[in-house]
């Protein structure tokens, strides 16, 4: 079974259990993450591992502390692919990464709903 | 004579109580289990005469929680004043209590014997009610003497063991295990420092059981980095223990803490983690501000983000040093996990220290609290030199 992509008792955690909080916390994290991935594709594209580097280190943190685990474990590969400076995994990283948060998205609108 | 049944697992601390509640003038009687105590409570010889209940959280077969809200469930301990030991961190505990029905929450890190019987004098105001419920046959209570014989060095001793083998072991079941006996252990020498008015060690005691409690709802959080807060708290305590201080708990407003974080959402975490330990840091996402800020004033603490654009967590402690007032801040680095473990020496370096994220909030509470506590002392020591 797949595990969820995302660790809610982090976010619980921040927010000490405000429903309110935690859904606004979300939509930052998704629009932030939205724009990180934005501008991961454009140093992708540059090929600039130090850009790439910080960008994926940001987002990596970003979404340890929020529990976004899935998105976490693939940034994190991100960041070592630029910090080692082989970049050649990166566009696929980023394909997946991009999948991941879609998941994301999803697993939220469920959670909010229910 | 007004009667008060005590309820506390530990039977140094409870007879500490009862002498000072019988030098009040209160007739006294102590348990050390919680089902033994809730069977007291409705037994008639006591509860036809008791005023009052003083109630520690954390007791063997049955927390005081559930008492409380067993009592609380039953007309008859309507009006009984319940008044409640717990650890000032463990904010949901108390809140809990609260919600249960305590007549009044004490901190039991801070609240000294006398202070407790002055406080409960002051706040009595009428007897409870009582009825009957006899204990089933064949109830065992716990043994009164067990664990009267320990000492804080004792068990700060066998703490030391349970982290040594915390260290040795992944078996999950084998560590939840060494992980309560260790929430124990910090419970008893949070009670033995603070009705031994060593403050300093009760009060960083009571914030390792409120961090041990979060670790221990989520024993997949136990890693390098958090066996070695815990270790550096266990470590600390025994230093504190040997000199006793005898002086205020830190207080939240007399320290200048800063947080610097480029990231967001760690930068909220952070800050929280510190508002849950009682302290009110000032934030801010740019290095270069922070190093203003360092120039500008005196600085008690701060938590630093590593890899931050522009100048690095490392640069800027150093430069935060070269400031006139803070050669000597100390200062919590946070970083990924994977770098934790090549980093801690170095970072660990001259009073400073390393904090993985993502932490459990009391997890930097603690690591703040000892840096501040540890400050606090190192002046005190100067000044009387």
């Amino acid at each position: 079974m797949e595990a969820p992509p995302v660790d809610t008792i982090r976010l619980l955690d921040l927010t000490d259990g405000d429903r309110e909080e935690m859904r606004e916390f979300v939509e930052l994290y998704l629009q932030q993450t939205s724009e990180q991935l934005a501008g991961l594709k454009a140093a992708i594209e540059e090929r600039a591992a130090e850009k790439i580097r910080l960008l994926a280190h940001t987002g990596a943190g970003a979404s340890a502390t929020c529990g976004i685990t899935s998105m976490e474990t693939l940034l994190r590969e991100m960041e070592m692919c630029a910090r080692n400076k082989t970049l050649n995994d990166t566009p696929a990283l980023l394909e997946r990464a991009e999948i991941a948060l879609r998941r994301v998205r999803e697993f939220f609108e469920d959670y909010f709903e229910k | 004579m007004k009667t008060i049944l005590i309820i506390e697992d530990d039977k140094v601390v409870a007879s500490i109580y009862e002498k000072k509640f019988q030098q009040a003038g209160f007739e006294v009687e102590c348990v050390h289990d919680g089902q033994e105590g809730f069977y007291r409570l409705h037994a008639p010889e006591l509860s036809t005469k008791l005023t009052a209940l003083v109630l520690d959280l954390m007791l063997p077969h049955i927390g005081g929680l559930d008492i409380l809200k067993k009592i609380r469930a039953q007309k008859r301990f309507d009006a009984l004043p319940v008044f409640v030991l717990t650890n000032a961190f463990l904010g949901e505990v108390g809140h809990e209590a609260q919600k249960a029905g305590a007549t009044h929450i004490f901190n039991k890190a801070t609240t000294t014997p006398k202070k407790l019987v002055e406080q409960i004098q002051s706040l009595l105001s009428k007897d409870g009610e009582a009825a009957w419920l006899e204990a089933p046959p064949g109830f065992q209570p716990s043994n009164p003497n067990a664990g009267a014989e320990q000492t804080i060095p004792g068990m700060i001793e066998q703490a030391r063991k349970c982290v040594q083998a915390l260290g040795k072991t992944i078996d999950p079941a084998v560590r939840q295990t060494l992980l309560l006996d260790l929430i124990k252990l910090t419970h008893g020498v949070t009670s033995r420092a603070s009705v031994g008015g060593m403050a300093t060690a009760a009060h960083v005691s009571s914030a390792l059981e409120a961090f041990l409690n979060e670790l221990g709802n989520r024993i997949t959080e136990l890693n390098p980095s958090t066996q070695h807060t815990i270790s550096m708290a266990v470590d600390f305590i025994a230093g504190v223990c040997r000199t006793p201080d005898h002086t205020e708990a830190v207080a939240s407003e007399s320290f200048n803490i800063l947080v610097v974080d480029d990231e967001r959402f760690s930068r909220h975490a952070a800050s929280h983690a510190l508002n849950k330990a009682g302290l009110k840091p000032l934030v801010t996402s740019l290095p270069s501000v922070a190093l203003q800020l360092a120039m500008e004033n005196k600085l008690d603490l701060v938590v630093s983000d590593v890899d931050m654009p522009g100048l690095n967590g490392f640069e800027l402690c150093k430069r935060i040093h070269t400031t006139p007032e803070n050669h000597d801040t100390p200062v919590v680095f946070v970083t990924g996990l994977t770098d934790f473990e090549s980093g801690v020496q170095a970072a660990s370096s001259g009073g400073n220290d390393l904090i993985a994220k993502p932490f459990l909030p009391m997890e930097l509470g603690l690591k703040a609290l000892m840096l501040l506590h540890r400050q606090k002392l190192a002046r005190k020591n100067a000044n009387s030199l």
